[in-house]
């Protein structure tokens, strides 16, 4: 079995839920544990069996993915309002009238 | 005096840019990035950089393949909303027409002994195993009640020509009540042929039924894969398929393989035995989670990543048999083409959300019991009761769909909303399983990072998108596979 590894992230930078999003991505490769402490948020991963991930590796990649959810977190709140609207005119009452659209 | 307005008069306002959703996944140095309908463009970290933070403007080259590709439009701006939400709605379309295959497992019987048998067939006892024409009655009652105006009805196993008497009535009730509902009703037989005789193509042909069988391979991988007395299936197979393309014309019988670990190796031979027969395609079908395939421990014993390459593999021989003339599909990967590259209604089963169970197909076992998808009924023979919706008895159309249980199944398992799904690059083209992840997992929704089913969409869809971009010459191929 690799090396765990713990990675640290300030609490008022990193939201908890960008964390969970990318430990739930990498549940394949690797256990996560995450516990605050004070302004921290540890995140202690450990390599599942037969995996072949070394340390720098795995903290890259749980990196990345911290960041790409991160991103997918503040996108989603972005668009949410055209979102709401292009589905709305898919299907919502907007479908139906079609001089109301947009 | 009439004259020219300014240059600037025929600019477009210079509203604010605006970000329309999209999901995105990292890919070696940049990003695969889908909009709301699946469209998908490659970006370099830069170009993915610069659109997060809105810096693009028009004649930058990033900005016109952003509008193009619907992740950007201008504040104010209705046209390009008003067009990815009229192309939402035609790819979700399926939903108007529900309920367009209804399966009557006729008998659960089978003279083969296949090991990794998905419907845990039975070699005895016709009178507990076969339908009766009472409970093939209420079944069909209940198909004819479905809204829509075309429904097709597939018979299957164990081996329907096992039970072909009752085959017999059904299409023959099914021919005279279909009209006075406005219905028209297409009918399948799937079965292994080995029963197949001459009355029964002259049946086919009368009531324009189509036959869908299986065909593992050559010979000797056949055979092992399917076991019958006197070890011929191989032999009555392609004897059934080319009395079938004779007397019911070509295009009026289909064949699937299933993947066992000694069909690992042998893809390019698998696919010369449906070339040699006249087949159009083949379908490189993994094994399923269910039945036998189980409880002989066939699934256990290749991965994901193995199907893969033998998929890839396949796949490579395919589009090679095409560049030298030969026209033949994967039909796996020409449904995928279709999603991706059309916005056609594609409700197929398995690879829809909201899931196909009940809403896509019934399934009406031979005891009465109506189940929400085949592999439904296929874990109710394990001992698991989690997809039955409930008894033709005591059931119409209404109830079943209605049921709590069925609505519970699919609300719950939505990949608009399922955790990763719903932020997947590849969500648009892909489906929702329950019973495939409830079967792997207990669970409707799934883990996905753990699923063989999101393993394998995701590699078919990259195959598919390095082909589309790598080589011309395949990409011509696969274009035309998808319809364009």
């Amino acid at each position: 079995m690799g090396e765990a590894i713990t990675v640290e992230f300030s609490e008022g930078v990193q939201s908890l839920d960008a964390l969970h999003a990318a430990a739930y991505r990498m549940i394949d490769v690797a256990t996560c544990r995450i516990e605050r402490s004070t302004d921290k948020l540890l995140c202690h991963l450990a390599p599942k069996e037969g995996i072949k991930l070394d340390a720098a590796a795995l903290r890259t990649r749980f990196i990345d993915n911290v960041t790409d959810e991160a991103l997918r977190e503040r996108l989603a709140q972005r668009v949410e309002p055209v979102r709401n609207l292009i589905l709305s005119l898919a299907f919502g009452a907007l479908a139906a009238q079609p001089d109301k659209r947009g | 005096m009439a004259g020219f307005e300014t240059p600037e008069a025929y600019r477009a306002p210079h509203n604010p840019v605006r970000l329309l959703p999209f999901r995105f996944e990292r890919e070696g140095a940049g990003y695969l990035v889908s909009n709301m309908v699946g469209d998908f463009v490659r970006l370099t970290n830069g170009e993915f950089d610069a659109l997060v933070h809105e810096r693009l403007s028009p004649g930058d080259g990033l900005y016109e393949k952003a509008y193009a590709s619907h992740l950007i439009s201008r504040e104010g701006q209705s046209a390009q909303l008003q067009l990815v939400a009229a192309r939402l709605r035609s790819r979700m379309a399926f939903l108007q027409k529900p309920t367009g295959l209804h399966m009557f497992v006729v008998t659960l019987r089978c003279e083969h002994s296949c090991p990794y048998c998905q419907v845990s067939r039975q070699s005895t006892d016709r009178s507990r195993f076969d339908m009766s024409i009472e409970t093939a009655e209420k079944a069909l009652r209940i198909a004819l009640d479905s809204p829509g105006e075309r429904i097709k009805i597939e018979f299957q196993g164990g081996e329907p020509l096992l039970n072909v008497a009752l085959i017999e009535k059904v299409v023959q009730n099914a021919k005279e009540l279909a009209p006075k509902v406005g219905k028209h009703i297409d009918f399948v037989i799937a079965s292994n042929l080995a029963l197949l005789t001459d009355d029964i193509l002259r049946f086919c042909k009368l009531n324009e039924i189509f036959l869908s069988t299986s065909l593992d391979g050559p010979a000797d991988l056949h055979n092992r894969n399917r076991p019958r007395p006197g070890g011929n299936s191989y032999q009555l197979a392609v004897q059934g398929i080319k009395a079938a393309q004779k007397v019911l014309g070509a295009d009026r019988v289909s064949a699937l393989m299933t993947t066992t670990e000694a069909s690992l190796d042998r893809v390019e031979e698998i696919i010369e035995e449906y070339v040699a027969l006249g087949l159009d395609g083949v379908f490189l079908r993994p094994l399923s989670p269910y039945g036998f395939a189980v409880k002989t421990k066939q699934i256990r014993k290749y991965d994901s990543r193995r199907w893969l390459d033998f998929y890839v593999r396949g796949l490579r021989y395919i589009l090679d048999l095409n560049r030298r003339g030969t026209n033949f599909f994967e039909f796996y990967t020409l449904l995928i083409l279709r999603r991706m590259l059309t916005d056609e209604p594609i409700g197929y089963v398995d690879l829809r959300s909201p899931a196909g169970i009940g809403l896509g197909a019934l399934v009406y076992n031979y005891d009465g019991r109506v189940f929400a998808s085949d592999e439904g009924r296929m874990l109710a023979e394990m001992g698991d009761n989690s997809f039955e919706l409930g008894h033709v008895n005591e059931d119409d159309y209404r109830s079943l769909i209605m049921s709590d249980r069925l609505i519970d199944l699919i609300g719950s398992s939505l990949t608009q909303c399922a955790p990763e799904c719903f932020n997947c690059v590849y969500e648009s083209h892909c489906g929702a399983d329950p019973v495939y992840h409830h079967a792997t997992q207990r669970d409707a929704v799934g883990i996905k990072p753990l699923s063989g089913f999101c393993a394998r969409q995701k590699g078919v869809m990259r195959t598919v998108l390095d082909l589309l971009d790598g080589s011309s010459a395949d990409a011509a191929i696969l274009r035309r596979w998808g319809g364009m």
